[in-house]
């Protein structure tokens, strides 16, 4: 009897109730979630506390199923009633939207390694209510007395200070699938893996790239197709036939990488991997030596527009309160704009502890035309201001397009 | 057994993987600190100002505010009758809820080093830090120190009192940098490979189809499918190549399929064929379906099939099922299967063209099309027992329509 009624857990809606069948090409609802996950991390506990009822600590906002959330954590409680006995935790609704349906779950790690984390989920339950409606922006889902702050303070939950908590939205979503039948999976595109099998073999390549004495086998179409720049090169009407190319502006291990974005359209493996706090101990050479940002210069000068986004994004995760002064400098004189914007923010949003970095007195003198963008990023100067504003946006442009504010900074020569 | 497998399909093929990676945020709690010393000299003349009356330090700022250091050499509190010096640490900016720890330390002036220290600093606070409510809130001791003794320590030299204060401002600071994140568009290869076949750019070979000319370059076709690339650049192959006769192929599909080569998507249906109508789709679908077959294309046969299975409908599921059968698409074939086997399907599938036609090329199909079938009625069997059971398909036991019940 039960089988009938078997559906799969975890992603799955239990009170779906499916729809008359009219025709046979009629179709059903089928109820699903998408999952997404943040976790919290809560350095300095013993600060937070004390913080008052009602007050809160946000996480940052990340995005599942299309909408914006994120995570409130009361230390001293929601509740005024609770006199301060609980912590509180709750997953707010951060988009501008209403009746988001979802499924959560909070999980308060323990930190230990025994694994005994403090779990509350809808996941993998029957719900008689169904999934949770969130109303509207700022609604919450989660518990006035999530822990009892005295058992809290002397468990294996709390470490060097230090919380971890983890949160998982499924946003309820339906889908329109035919009576009863399967829906077929398309896999991904394979494009890239296929034309990079041809980079691997080599089979039928027709030009030599010489690269500081390192020779490079390619295919002249490949990169007619994906550049400009080579289109000119191969297929002019007033070209040679070169089939033997010097290039005297990389490095061999640039042109490499190179490469392999030209036929796979991604970032090659020795890219190196970067964290939050990858940037914070280097300097600003060593940062420019990396093979990332020296991609992200040979994606200037051969304007290959999507390898420069995808090293933006790729040096956006080494983003810190330490290294931001330094990943602004570095925006500026490769041209990186996305990454400037991102960076500006940043730091507009971390203001009092970025001013106080090292990073960010080396940049305060190397880059003062930086610090007009930098107090219109803290202003949230808006470049489509009203006609009152027209004069000051003026001034703003003729100070920010000024290389002359500083004779000292040289822009990078391109060739 | 044949239940629990009928149920295991059903639970497996409906499930979908649609989670997303974890991402990661850091509040970090800390404070911001800063220091201020305080002489006090003259403190013979200072005493006997009054209760409540007090000698004040200069500003000084930390954590972005204001501070003062108020010293109140006859006490501040009447109760204690001038007994005790109070020494208190006010807020002297305008602010809300301002958090910080604070020390006092009154320093030995001797050179013993005994301070007497008054920290918030290293201890374990069951509260946490204290909250300055407004301008000219005090953190501090009403009675920090008893006078007599005060007058005769070591804390007092040449009639002057130090002072040492410390202010942790509690700083809270969320990180999160993968929300500073910069979107990376959808790749841009297959439609930059495909500007390049519009283009004629660098084009190598020739196909003639149904009576119409393509252009085309040897390499993408090799690099795309396998049977081109053993046609074009195989042992077997030729190289010299420069123009290749296409059968049993209408120019539409071919047109299809290469743009499919190119850009890794179909072209959009409607502008190809002049219609909209499912059946049309479906026809194309089926003759591509073939076409990907032939050329090894799998991604293109999985789009094909994805899409005959959302238009499977009575008078096309019969082809469909004998093409799946014949270019071995396990999926869609178990999925018209299904579908013809239904009791309301079964009847009118099999008066239409497209059936027989499936009887005289996959006669075998026949007898697995009779297992789905007595499959489905062992399934209602096996239910019947319970008459109150509703059939997901809103049917009772008896076949009778029955609509379900909504709470």
């Amino acid at each position: 009897m039960s089988k009938l009624m078997t559906r799969t857990s975890g992603s799955s809606s239990p009170n779906t109730i499916p729809d008359q069948i009219e025709s046979p090409t009629s179709s059903r609802s089928v109820t699903q979630t998408t999952n997404g996950s943040h976790q919290f991390v809560i350095q300095g506990y013993s600060l937070a506390k004390g913080i008052g009822v009602g007050k809160h600590i946000a996480s940052d906002n990340f995005s599942v199923g299309g909408y914006q959330w994120t995570i409130f954590v009361y230390p001293d409680g929601k509740n005024p009633e609770d006199n301060s006995s609980y912590v509180s935790v709750f997953i707010v609704l951060a988009s501008e939207c209403t009746e988001v349906r979802a499924l959560f779950e909070l999980s308060l790690v323990d930190q230990s390694g025994k694994g005994k984390h403090k779990v509350h989920s809808h996941f993998n339950r029957s719900l008689d209510g169904g999934p949770y409606t969130l109303k509207y922006r700022g609604s919450m889902w989660g518990y006035k007395r999530f822990f009892r702050r005295s058992l809290l303070e002397t468990s294996d939950y709390l470490k060097d200070d230090c919380l971890k908590i983890n949160c998982t939205v499924g946003v309820v979503v339906s889908e329109m699938h035919c009576p009863r039948l399967l829906s077929i999976h398309v896999p991904d595109s394979e494009l890239g893996s296929h034309f990079g099998k041809l980079l691997d073999t080599l089979q039928g390549s027709d030009v030599t790239f010489d690269v500081a004495g390192e020779k490079f086998q390619a295919h002249k179409l490949v990169l007619a197709a994906r550049s400009q720049f080579f289109r000119s090169m191969f297929y002019n009407t007033l070209a040679e036939n070169n089939s033997d190319v010097v290039i005297s502006d990389l490095e061999p291990k640039v042109f490499k990488a190179l490469l392999h974005f030209m036929y796979k359209d991604s970032l090659p493996g020795d890219v190196e991997p970067l964290t939050a706090h990858s940037f914070d101990l280097l300097r600003p050479s060593e940062i420019d030596d990396t093979l990332i940002v020296k991609l992200l210069a040979a994606a200037e000068m051969y304007n290959l527009s999507r390898l420069r986004l995808l090293c933006e994004s790729h040096i956006c995760k080494g983003i810190s309160i330490s290294s931001v002064s330094k990943i602004l400098a570095l925006s500026d004189k490769y041209n990186a704009s996305e990454l400037k914007s991102v960076s500006l923010k940043f730091t507009a949003e971390n203001l009092a502890a970025v001013l106080q970095t090292k990073a960010y007195e080396d940049l305060k003198d190397d880059c003062p035309n930086l610090q007009s963008e930098l107090l219109k990023a803290v202003a949230g100067y808006d470049d489509t201001s009203s006609s009152g504003g027209g004069k000051s946006q003026s001034v703003w442009a003729q100070l920010s397009n000024g290389g002359e504010t500083s004779s000292r900074r040289v822009r990078q020569r391109t060739t | 057994m044949g239940t629990t497998r009928v149920c295991s399909e059903v639970s497996s093929g409906s499930s979908k993987s649609l989670s997303q990676s974890l991402t990661v945020s850091t509040s970090t709690t800390e404070t911001v600190n800063g220091f201020h010393e305080f002489k006090i000299c003259g403190y013979s003349l200072a005493k006997g100002v009054g209760v409540g009356k007090y000698v004040a330090s200069d500003t000084f700022m930390v954590g972005g505010y204001s501070w003062a250091i108020y010293f109140y050499p006859d006490g501040k509190s009447p109760e204690d009758n001038s007994s005790y010096v109070s020494l208190f640490i006010a807020l002297a900016s305008e602010g809300a809820d301002v958090r910080a720890l604070f020390e006092l330390t009154l320093v030995d002036q001797s050179g013993n080093g005994k301070h007497k220290v008054h920290s918030h600093f290293g201890r374990a606070l069951d509260s946490g830090p204290y909250t300055l409510k407004y301008r000219g809130s005090m953190w501090g001791y009403k009675r920090f120190f008893r006078r007599s003794s005060l007058e005769s320590s070591d804390y007092l030299k040449e009639n002057s009192l130090l002072v040492r204060c410390r202010v942790g401002v509690v700083k809270s600071v969320t990180e999160g940098p993968r929300y500073y994140n910069i979107p990376v568009p959808v790749s841009n290869l297959g439609q930059q490979l495909g500007n390049l076949l519009e283009s004629g750019k660098g084009c190598d070979v020739v196909f003639q189809v149904d009576g119409e000319t393509f252009n085309a370059h040897k390499l993408v076709l090799a690099t795309r499918s396998p049977v081109f690339n053993a046609q074009l650049f195989g042992p077997l192959g030729d190289r010299n190549t420069k123009c290749i006769t296409i059968e049993d192929m209408e120019a539409p599909i071919f047109k299809v399929l290469l743009h499919f080569i190119y850009w890794d998507e179909l072209p959009d249906m409607q502008e190809l064929i002049g219609t909209d109508s499912t059946l049309a789709s479906t026809l194309v679908a089926q003759h591509l379906l073939a076409a990907a077959d032939r050329y090894a294309l799998e991604r293109l046969k999985a789009i094909c099939e994805s899409k005959l299975c959302e238009g499977v409908a009575i008078n096309t599921v019969a082809t469909t099922l004998a093409l799946a059968e014949q270019h071995h698409c396990l999926q869609l074939k178990a999925v018209c299967l299904k579908f013809v086997a239904l009791p309301e399907n079964l009847k009118a599938v099999m008066q239409t063209d497209g059936f027989d036609y499936l009887k005289e090329s996959c006669p075998s199909l026949l007898t697995e099309l009779l297992q789905y079938v007595a499959r489905l009625s062992e399934h209602s069997v096996i239910v019947s027992g319970h008459r109150k059971e509703i059939f997901a398909d809103g049917c009772d036991a008896s076949g009778r329509r029955v609509k379900p019940r909504l709470h």
